[in-house]
C-alpha cells in the first residue's frame, strides 16, 4: 500500500512536478508580493500597471519602526506573550506530565476542561474577563493581558504535552526507580528530556496562537497594553489613502517572529529525527 | 548473602486478587526462573519482589531484611527490562553510570567501575553512542552492564530475551548463564520460553494463574510433571494424552485405550487404582514396538535434521512421535508404537500418580 502510494507519487514524474510547482506559487505569491511591496514606495504599489522592477526603498521599514506607537506595540507583544508563554510552560508541562502519568482522581475530567476552554468563542472568554479586569483596576494592563494569554498558553500546553509525556515508556521511568531516583528527578533527568522535542512544539504552536492573537486583544486593551496585531491593524484606519507599503512592512514585522520560531522547530526536529535513526 | 524469602505474598487490584498466598524460599546465589503462560501473575510477583507493584498482603524479605514496603533503591535489587528501557537520550556510558551518579561517587570511581562492567560485556565500542544507534542484543547487553554495575543482591530479569530474534536469543541465554556463575548473585529471571527456563534456572518455578504449579529443577519438572498442566507446559513437542481406563488383571494393572492396551509397571506409581485415567507419553519418548503397542496410521511426517517428528491417528486423536533419522514410515503406513515403562505418566484428576524418585 505504501509503495503504491510512492509510486504514485513519484516525484520525478513531469506532471507531479507541474502540480507541485504551481501549489508552491499558489501559496508563496501571497507573501512574496507583501514582501516585494513592503520594499516599494507608495506610486510604485498603486501604479495599474504592476512593477517587477523598482528601485527599492527601506522607507516604509523605517517609518514603522520609528512609529512610537509601533515600538511600544512591539516591546507589549514580546513581554506579554514572553510571560504568557514562560508562565504557561511551567506550570502547564508538570500538569501534562501529572495528567499523563498518574491515575488522579478526575484526570479524564480536568482532561476534558482543559480541551473545553479551547472550544469556546474567544468573544465569551473576553467579555467576562473584560468586566472582571475592569473590576479590578486591571483593564488595559500587561499583567491583564498576561493572565489572559497565559490562560491560552496553558490550556494548549497542556494539551498537546500530555501524548508527549505518554511517548515516554513506563518501563524507562521503572528503570529510574529501580536506579534509585525519585518522582522529581525522574521527571527532570528522565521524562522531560525525552519528551522536549515534542514539547517544543507544543511551545511554539501557543506562541503562534497568541502572538498572532487578534480578537481578544482587541477588547482588553485601549491604549496602553495593544499589542502588535492590534497597533498594524490601525494602520488601515488612517485615512482614505491606505499607506500600503507601510501596512505590508508591518504585516512582515508581525509575521517574522513565527516564521523563524518554525524555522528553528523545523531545523531542531530534522537533527532529532536523524540522531534517532 | 541475600536470600528471598516470600511469605504468603499477595496481590490484588480492587476486588481482582492475581496472586494470592505465594510462598516460596530462594536460595543465595541460586537462579530461579518463574515460567508460565502469560496472564500466570509471574510478572506481577516479580515486580513486587523489585518494589515496582505494591505488595497487598504476606512478608517480603531479601537477605535476612524485611522489605515489603520500602522503595526499589532499598532493596538492593538491579533489574533488566524485555524492552531494555535504556535511557534514550543518554548515550551508553551515562546509561550504565546513571545509578551510581545518585550516589554522589567521585568520577574517577565511576569510570573505573563503568570500565570494568563495559570490558565484561564487550560494549567497549559502544560507549559514545546512543541507545538508537545500537541493535537489540547490544541494547540488552547495556541493559545488564546498567544492572550490574550496582552490584546488587539480587538480579531481575522480566523477560530479557523476548524482544530477540532466535539466534541471538540462545547466544545471550548462554552469556546470562556463565554472567552469573561469574559473578554469583540471587537472580530472579521471568520468561515464558520454556527452552530458555530449562537451559537456564537451578530452579524453575512454574505459575499458572497466580498459583505455584510446580518447583523444581529442570530435570525434575521433565521427569516428573506433578500436573498435567505442567506436562503439556513443558517440553516440546508437548506431551501426548490419552484417554483411558487403569484395569487390573491376572498379570497386574493395564492401561486400557480405545483400540489398544499395554502393561503398567505397579512399582512406578502412587495409589494405582481401577478406573478413567489419562496416559501421558513425551513425543521423543515414544519408539517402534512389536507388541503391547499403540497402533495407528501415519498422517504426516516431518523432517527435522537428525530426527523425524510423525502425527499418528489414532482412533479419534492424533498423537505425536519423534524418532530417529532412519524411521521414516510412508504417510498413510500403519505403525505400532510403545515407550519404556519408567516415562509413562497417568493422570487422575489432572495429577501426575508417578512416584518420584522410583
Amino acid at each position: 500500500m505504501g509503495e503504491k502510494m510512492a509510486r504514485f507519487l513519484n516525484f520525478n514524474q513531469p506532471l507531479v512536478k507541474i502540480i507541485l510547482f504551481f501549489l508552491v506559487v499558489f501559496s508563496l505569491f501571497p507573501v512574496v508580493w507583501t514582501i516585494i511591496n513592503s520594499f516599494k514606495e507608495l506610486v510604485d504599489i498603486v501604479t495599474p500597471i504592476p512593477k517587477l522592477f523598482f528601485s527599492p526603498t527601506m522607507e516604509n521599514y523605517i517609518y514603522v519602526f520609528s512609529r512610537p506607537k509601533i515600538q511600544i506595540a512591539l516591546m507589549n507583544s514580546v513581554i506579554i506573550v514572553g510571560s504568557a508563554l514562560m508562565i504557561g510552560s511551567i506550570m502547564g508541562i508538570p500538569a501534562a506530565y501529572a495528567l499523563a502519568k498518574y491515575k488522579i482522581r478526575g484526570g479524564e475530567d480536568i482532561k476534558f476542561f482543559v480541551l473545553s476552554l479551547r472550544f469556546l468563542p474567544p468573544v465569551a472568554i473576553a467579555i467576562p474577563l473584560m468586566a472582571i479586569f475592569l473590576d479590578l483596576g486591571l483593564y488595559d494592563t500587561k499583567m491583564s493581558m498576561v493572565i489572559t494569554y497565559t490562560l491560552l498558553t496553558m490550556s494548549t500546553i497542556i494539551w498537546l504535552s500530555i501524548p508527549a509525556f505518554e511517548q515516554v515508556p513506563q518501563s524507562i521511568e521503572e528503570a529510574g526507580i529501580i536506579d534509585g531516583y525519585g518522582p522529581y528527578a525522574i521527571f527532570f533527568k528522565i521524562s522531560l528530556p525525552i519528551a522536549a522535542p515534542a514539547l517544543f512544539g507544543a511551545i511554539i504552536f501557543s506562541f503562534v496562537l497568541v502572538w498572532n492573537e487578534f480578537l481578544i486583544a482587541l477588547m482588553l486593551t485601549t491604549f496602553d497594553a495593544k499589542t502588535l496585531p492590534i497597533v498594524a491593524s490601525e494602520f488601515t484606519l488612517l485615512g482614505r489613502n491606505v499607506p500600503w507599503g507601510i501596512l505590508n512592512a508591518s504585516v512582515i514585522i508581525l509575521s517574522l517572529p513565527p516564521l523563524i520560531f518554525l524555522g528553528a522547530i523545523s531545523g531542531f526536529l530534522n537533527r532529532i529525527l536523524k540522531g534517532n535513526k | 548473602m541475600a536470600k528471598i524469602i516470600c511469605s504468603g505474598i499477595a496481590k490484588s487490584y480492587g476486588n481482582v486478587e492475581v496472586v494470592r498466598d505465594f510462598n516460596l524460599d530462594i536460595e543465595d546465589k541460586e537462579f530461579v526462573v518463574f515460567l508460565g503462560p502469560s496472564g500466570s501473575g509471574k510478572s506481577t510477583i516479580l515486580r513486587m519482589i523489585a518494589g515496582l507493584e505494591e505488595i497487598s498482603g504476606g512478608v517480603l524479605k531479601i537477605g535476612e531484611k524485611d522489605v515489603t514496603h520500602l522503595p526499589p533503591k532499598d532493596r538492593g535489587v538491579a533489574m533488566v527490562f524485555q524492552n531494555y528501557a535504556l535511557y534514550p537520550h543518554m548515550n551508553v556510558y551515562d546509561n550504565i553510570a546513571f545509578g551510581l551518579k545518585r550516589l554522589k561517587m567521585p568520577a574517577a570511581e565511576i569510570k573505573q567501575k563503568v570500565d570494568n562492567v563495559v570490558e565484561m560485556l564487550g560494549l567497549q565500542a559502544f560507549l559514545k553512542q546512543k541507545p538508537s544507534q545500537l541493535s537489540g542484543g547490544q541494547q540488552q547487553r547495556v541493559a545488564i552492564g546498567r544492572a550490574m554495575i550496582k552490584t546488587p543482591e539480587v538480579f531481575l530479569f522480566d523477560e530479557p530475551l523476548s524482544n530477540l530474534d532466535a539466534k541471538l536469543r540462545h547466544a545471550l541465554r548462554k552469556e546470562i548463564h556463565q554472567l552469573h556463575k561469574r559473578i554469583d548473585t540471587t537472580t530472579v529471571y521471568v520468561t515464558h520460553d520454556q527452552s530458555e527456563a530449562m537451559a537456564l534456572a537451578d530452579r524453575i518455578v512454574l505459575l499458572e494463574s497466580g498459583n505455584i504449579e510446580q518447583v523444581g529443577s529442570p530435570t525434575e519438572i521433565f521427569n516428573y510433571p506433578r500436573t498435567r498442566f505442567v506436562a503439556d507446559f513443558i517440553g516440546s513437542p508437548s506431551m501426548n494424552f490419552i484417554e483411558g481406563q487403569i484395569v487390573k488383571t491376572d498379570n497386574g494393572y493395564r492401561f486400557k485405550g480405545a483400540d489398544f492396551d499395554m502393561a503398567l509397571d505397579e512399582s512406578l506409581y502412587d495409589d494405582l487404582q481401577q478406573g478413567a485415567v489419562t496416559l501421558g507419553i513425551r513425543p521423543v519418548h515414544m519408539q517402534l514396538s512389536d507388541d503391547d503397542a499403540i497402533n495407528g496410521e501415519v498422517i504426516d511426517l516431518e523432517y527435522l535434521g537428525n530426527e523425524n517428528s510423525l502425527t499418528i491417528k489414532l482412533g479419534g486423536q492424533e498423537i505425536v512421535a519423534v524418532l530417529p533419522e532412519g524411521i521414516s514410515p510412508k504417510v498413510g503406513a500403519k505403525i505400532s508404537l510403545t515407550a519404556p515403562q519408567d516415562k509413562l505418566h497417568l493422570f487422575v484428576n489432572d495429577v501426575n500418580l508417578y512416584r518420584v524418585g522410583a
